[in-house]
């Protein structure tokens, strides 16, 4: 019985421990590239956002 | 003996949860990606000459970012353009004085290609082209978007231009009321401190004045050209708003010295034409002696061989001026 518990014990931290270690892969948004993409894309959403002729004019002419 | 195995196990079983998360923290807390230039931020329109009723909405962002992947610290000049609804990559950019050329990428496979020069209408930037893409030819003109500086990245430039020319921020140092680093402008403490002072302080008119000369340097960042466009409204006759009408217009008027804005930037030219060369020798010899850290990742030369003929804010957390 024992055994068996020690097996089962013994079983579960290679699992758990391999999950652990594992290295995180690289992939999609996770590249450099994704993230580089994805920063710019935000940037220009947000610069864009409701952007009209008067916004440019009143933000030139507030300074 | 079989006791002396489950303690092990039962440390491991305690101790891996800690150290798996660590692990992830690591990973989440990794640095966000950092905005060194915005080259392009910009919404418009594209229509086919062929065919009034085709056109599509052009939303466009490119910039340099620095991106810290596993430990690996990375910077990349990347974009990301929009024709309604279908996204591109954008990517093999090239960057002159008011101009730039990409290519277009959807997923890994090239599919088009973007021209444009821009060009100071009144109060906005346009950026006017041509975008080619699955064999059709678009003209495009893009209204450029504003882009206040944020105080960090006024600081942060601010930080890298006095490394390069520790004379010029003397009396930022002076401001701060540091007779050390008024008299040593080159000690890095005082770059520091001139730092923190800025971020702290980004509407002083001592880090707007650096900034400003700064952004002369660095007119492919969509930040800088804001800030001097809004400061050259009220001071067009100064040296360096010349500079700025001349550099961010360049090649739209080697195409159309007709045009009305073109005449006063050749004007302009004429009188900056030297200053610009002088500048542009000065940064090349930094970069070549090891001075600049981050190059500037345009196409800009040293103008000897080509020459263009005669014809042709701050809140707390941002700043425009």
């Amino acid at each position: 019985m024992i055994k068996e518990i020690l097996l089962i014990t013994l079983l579960l931290s290679v699992v758990f421990i391999s999950g652990c270690v594992q290295q995180p892969t690289v992939t999609g948004e996770a590249t450099a590239e994704g993230q580089a993409m994805k920063a710019i894309e935000q940037e220009m959403e947000e610069a864009i956002e409701n952007m009209t002729m008067e916004d440019i004019e009143n933000a030139i002419i507030e300074q | 003996m079989m006791k002396k195995i489950f303690a092990v196990l039962a440390v491991l079983l305690f101790v891996m949860p800690v150290f798996a998360q660590g692990q992830l923290s690591a990973q989440t807390t990794a640095p966000r990606p950092v905005i060194k230039k915005l080259a392009v931020l910009g919404k418009g329109i594209a229509t086919n000459p062929a065919d009034l009723m085709d056109f599509k909405i052009v939303k466009i962002g490119i910039g340099n970012i620095k991106v810290s992947l596993l430990g690996e610290e990375t910077e990349l000049m990347v974009g990301v353009l929009f024709l309604d609804d279908d996204k591109y990559k954008v990517k093999d950019i090239v960057l002159g004085n008011g101009s730039i050329e990409a290519n277009l990428y959807s997923g890994d496979e090239k599919v088009g290609s973007i021209s444009a020069e821009s060009v100071e209408k009144g109060d906005t930037e346009v950026w006017v082209g041509t975008i080619d893409v699955s064999g059709a030819t678009y003209n495009t003109y893009i209204l450029g978007a504003i882009r206040k500086v944020r105080a960090a990245e006024l600081a942060e430039n601010i930080h890298s231009f006095c490394e390069l020319y520790p004379a010029k921020c003397v009396a930022v140092a002076k401001g701060i009321g540091n007779r050390y680093c008024e008299k040593n402008p080159k000690d890095p403490s005082c770059r520091e401190k001139i730092k923190t002072f800025c971020k702290n302080n980004p509407d002083d008119q001592r880090c707007k004045a650096i900034f400003k000369e700064y952004c002369i340097d660095n007119l492919d960042d969509a930040r800088c050209r804001y800030a001097l466009r809004v400061y050259c409204k009220n001071h067009p006759d100064e040296e360096r708003c010349k500079i700025f009408l001349v550099q961010t217009t360049e090649q739209y008027c080697l195409k159309n010295p007709q045009a009305t804005v073109c005449r006063k930037a050749i004007q302009a030219r004429k009188l900056v034409k030297e200053k610009i060369r002088a500048r542009q020798l000065e940064r090349l010899q930094k970069i070549r002696s090891g001075q600049v850290v981050n190059p500037p990742i345009t196409n800009e030369t040293v103008e000897s061989e080509q020459e263009i003929t005669d014809g042709q804010g701050i809140t707390t957390d941002e700043t425009g001026d």
